[in-house]
């Protein structure tokens, strides 16, 4: 990094302070600033569970995991942990309900924070793959919670930095997602780059792995070539059909995702242009032999 | 240096074991019958090119078209000959990406493209230096060298498809029969393959590459403007080595995109992605402009490069973002009719769709490894059981059809067990690179090869499918590939001469090292035949092309697959 010595050192100062004191007010987005891109193919230190059974997800929704007096936070196996670690590891704690929307690429966590109270009795999940983002975010989330305590509000979301082009089976079991947003992403406008979009033939084989027929992805974006490109994607894919204008348009958080995200903020303030796409995800389709039969 | 027979393969009583770059084929006996060399000096691919005779228009064009392009991914050999270099950072490289052809100065080239190609070639080799690849060049030159990676039948044995490493090529061959292989078709992918599987129609084969996607391409095909050198190629008679004879030009190596390329191509609109209103500063304005100038001059390129590489059929079927290692086509028992594609990468995943047409249906994911997998094994007998292996210290058997773990079986402790004290001390990882299963009346044997491990670990797949240790068998040198001949109930496993402890009395009296060792098994135990193997002599087999590093590098590369430097960020 070739950021000057004492800004990295306020920063951390800054983040340091913010974790003993508890954290009770919001995050100062200026502490967390971070290269927009990071490039989804390295292998990148990450921590995901081996299979979702194994995922903790009672440290990120304490409020729903299912009382056990006796069992302590466990943070997430590692990947070079030695194998049969996972089979004697002391029991995960369950939550009382699983999460059901997916914020892939949920930036500085403007979606989160403005779903959250519209649906109150879902679990929403934002996945970030750049630390010092998550770690904004993170730091957001319990600061509200802290704020909102006696409305309760603002325990329904939590964020966690992963890299879901990869890694995103290791999350969610099939068909556990209602809702998938992909909010502004990344448009890797150069050719060669086009793989690490995250839209693709290849990738929409898993957004229909962990969706449930029926399910909605969510896309906006300012870049009407990556719009056309998502759409083409998804409509190729004969896992999903574009869900029709009206429908789109009486969906509420389609508003939501259109005011409420950083970057829609952003474009709005730069008069741009903001393109919506919903996708419904259809059954599977029979066995051919079945169809034969 | 002894070249290695590193990839076996048998079918009948034949047996075809690759070595280097080039097919050798033996009976039972060890009898050679025949010999499929690697085309050298010819240049890549030409087989399937229609345009050699004009290509330099193309390649000035496309050099010419992107200044401001990747460095080179790809370069040709000083002396021209047909190599490609992938950098280990190509990970990211997107699929359709053109390979620069700097270097091939051909005859048929202008002398002032020639210059032009020529300097453009030295900028793009400093910037590669200046970007810090010069640690790498060493590698470069190993990993130029086409080996044969892996080859495979189908089930009637009248074809053998071998894949080549570095120039990315699929090769497929007509086998009579009686050992002797026909060269049909020789196609270059978009990017490295790493394991093939044939449909159980033999009518299709599926190829997952470096990049984690499969394609599905036809096994038999016909180029649609075969060259000379093609002509030549599938008219050479069986009886003899297929050696096509090197053409005189094919400047540029064919571009291959997805078929669906040429309609992008054609669409390929000549306004950037950004817009006015996306882009807000200055010179982000600035390099706007400059992109749609750019764009303009590379429709026109990239059209008539698609149209040039579409020469053959190849569909994608399903992705992983993460490097496949191994794919298989399965049939579960209880549905005779369905077929699923198996695939497995570096990232621990291992992932069960549904076969072709239905291959973007994901059924489920098998989970649970820590480590890189790189080979499953499904029995033949045994559909509904799927054993994987990689970096972890076990084998993992599971029930692939419902995603559950079954159980899991040393490796690790096993090598261990049967290594020296001091030897396996050393040893505190293992990477498996192969796991065979041989079916012995009712008996399921599953043979496990690690990488650099001296040692054959033999496990039985009980019915009630647990993998049960039952012999480590202790070998002269490191063992690179197994297989079975049926007929005669051997085991051949190939071992590398070079890794060999036997002692250069021993290798006076049999005759050479062994190459290959053919194992025999009584009630219990395999043991190493007294007869039967196959021995290769130092001096008759030296190989000055490589070096003893280069070549285990080539020949060694699971391990690699580890993830060690994890960039965080």
């Amino acid at each position: 990094m070739s950021e000057p010595k004492n800004k990295r050192q306020k920063r951390e100062d800054y983040r340091a302070a913010l974790r003993a004191n508890g954290v009770t007010e919001l995050p100062r987005k200026k502490f967390y600033r971070q290269r927009a891109h990071a490039n989804p193919f390295s292998d990148h230190s990450l921590i995901y569970p081996p299979t979702p059974e194994q995922m903790d997800w009672a440290s990120l929704y304490p409020h729903y995991a299912v009382e056990e007096p006796t069992e302590q936070k466990t943070e997430a196996m590692e990947t070079d942990d030695t194998t049969g670690q996972e089979l004697s590891a002391p029991a995960i704690r369950k939550l009382t309900k699983n999460v059901e929307v997916a914020d892939i690429g949920c930036g500085f966590g403007g979606l989160l924070i403005a779903l959250a109270p519209v649906l109150p009795d879902t679990l929403v999940l934002g996945l970030e793959i750049r630390v010092s983002v998550t770690q904004f975010v993170e730091d957001r989330i319990k600061a509200l919670r802290v704020q909102n305590e006696e409305q309760k509000l603002y325990r329904n979301i939590a964020v966690l930095r992963a890299n879901t082009m990869k890694f995103m089976p290791n999350f969610f079991t099939k068909g556990q997602l209602n809702k998938i947003f992909i909010c502004f992403p990344d448009p890797h406008f150069k050719a060669r780059k086009h793989k690490q979009r995250i839209v693709s033939t290849t990738l929409n084989s898993e957004y229909a792995y962990v969706l449930r027929p029926g399910g909605i992805v969510y896309t906006i974006t300012d870049v009407p070539d990556l719009h056309e490109w998502m759409v083409g994607h998804f409509n190729a894919h004969p896992a999903f059909e574009r869900v029709s204008e009206e429908e789109q348009e009486a969906d509420s958080l389609v508003e939501i995702m259109r005011n409420e995200t950083e970057e829609g903020k952003k474009v709005t303030r730069h008069n741009g242009q903001k393109h919506v796409a919903l996708f419904r995800r259809l059954e599977d389709p029979q066995w051919p032999e079945e169809v034969s039969a | 240096m002894a070249l290695p027979y590193h990839v076996l393969k048998v079918h009948d009583g034949i047996i075809f074991a690759a070595r280097g770059s080039n097919i050798h084929s033996f009976n039972s006996n060890f009898e050679p019958i025949s010999v499929w060399k690697y085309p050298v000096k010819q240049e890549e691919t030409n087989g399937q090119k229609t345009e050699s005779e004009t290509p330099a228009p193309t390649v000035e064009a496309e050099e010419s078209s992107a200044p401001e392009g990747p460095p080179a991914k790809k370069r040709k050999t000083e002396d021209g000959e047909a190599a490609a270099v992938v950098t280990e950072e190509s990970k990211e490289q997107e699929a359709k990406e053109e390979t620069t052809t700097e270097g091939q100065t051909e005859t048929k080239t202008d002398g002032k493209n020639q210059q032009e190609v020529n300097r453009r070639s030295r900028r793009q080799k400093q910037k590669q230096k200046t970007e810090g690849a010069m640690a790498k060049n060493n590698n470069k030159a190993v990993l130029e060298t086409p080996f044969v990676q892996g080859m495979y039948l189908t089930t009637d044995g009248r074809h053998l498809v071998a894949i080549t490493g570095a120039d990315k090529t699929i090769w497929v061959f007509e086998h009579d029969g009686a050992g002797n292989l026909k060269q049909l078709s020789q196609r270059a992918m978009p990017k490295r393959p790493c394991a093939l599987a044939l449909t159980p129609d033999n009518k299709t084969i599926l190829s997952a590459d470096k990049f984690g996607d499969v394609f599905s391409l036809p096994l038999l095909f016909t180029p649609a403007e075969p060259t000379a050198a093609a002509a030549a190629a599938t008219t050479t008679t069986t009886s003899e080595v297929a050696t096509p004879e090197p053409t005189p030009s094919a400047p540029a190596t064919p571009v291959i995109v997805p078929p669906t390329d040429v309609a992008k191509a054609q669409q390929l609109s000549v306004k950037p992605q950004a817009n006015e209103l996306t882009v807000h500063t200055l010179r982000n304005l600035k390099a706007l402009e400059n992109q749609k100038r750019c764009l303009e001059r590379q429709k026109a390129a990239k059209l008539a490069a698609a149209l040039q590489a579409s020469q053959f059929e190849h569909t994608l079927q399903l992705g992983h973002v993460s490097m496949l290692t191994s794919v298989a086509v399965a049939v579960h028992p209880s549905h005779p009719n369905r077929t699923y594609i198996i695939t497995a990468d570096r990232d621990e995943h291992i992932r069960v769709s549904r076969g072709i047409p239905q291959a973007h249906v994901i059924e489920g994911f098998l989970l649970g490894h820590d480590e890189f997998v790189s080979r499953v094994c499904i029995p033949e007998k045994r559909g509904d059981v799927l054993i994987s292996g990689g970096g972890d210290d076990d084998l993992f058997v599971w029930d692939w059809v419902s995603g559950s773990l079954l159980g899991k079986a040393a490796v690790l402790a096993e090598v261990k067990k049967a290594l020296a004290a001091e030897e396996a001390e050393k040893v505190t990882k293992v990477a498996v690179t192969r796991i065979f299963d041989v079916q012995q009346g009712e008996k399921t044997q599953i043979f496990v090869i690690c990488e650099r491990i001296p040692l054959l670990l033999v496990y039985t797949l009980t019915s009630t499918n647990t993998l049960e240790h039952t012999q480590t068998l202790s070998l002269p040198g490191n063992p690179l590939d197994v297989e079975y001949l049926k007929a005669e109930s051997k085991l051949l496993v190939s071992i590398d001469p070079n890794t060999s402890s036997e002692t250069q009395e021993e290798e006076a009296n049999n005759g050479g090292v062994s190459s290959i060792l053919a194992l025999s098994s009584d009630e219990s135990s395999w043991k190493v035949a007294p007869t039967g193997g196959l021995k290769v002599t130092e001096s008759a087999e030296a190989d000055n092309s490589l070096s003893p590093q280069d070549l285990q590098k080539l020949l060694y590369t699971t391990e690699s697959l580890r993830k060690t430097n994890k960039d965080d960020e």
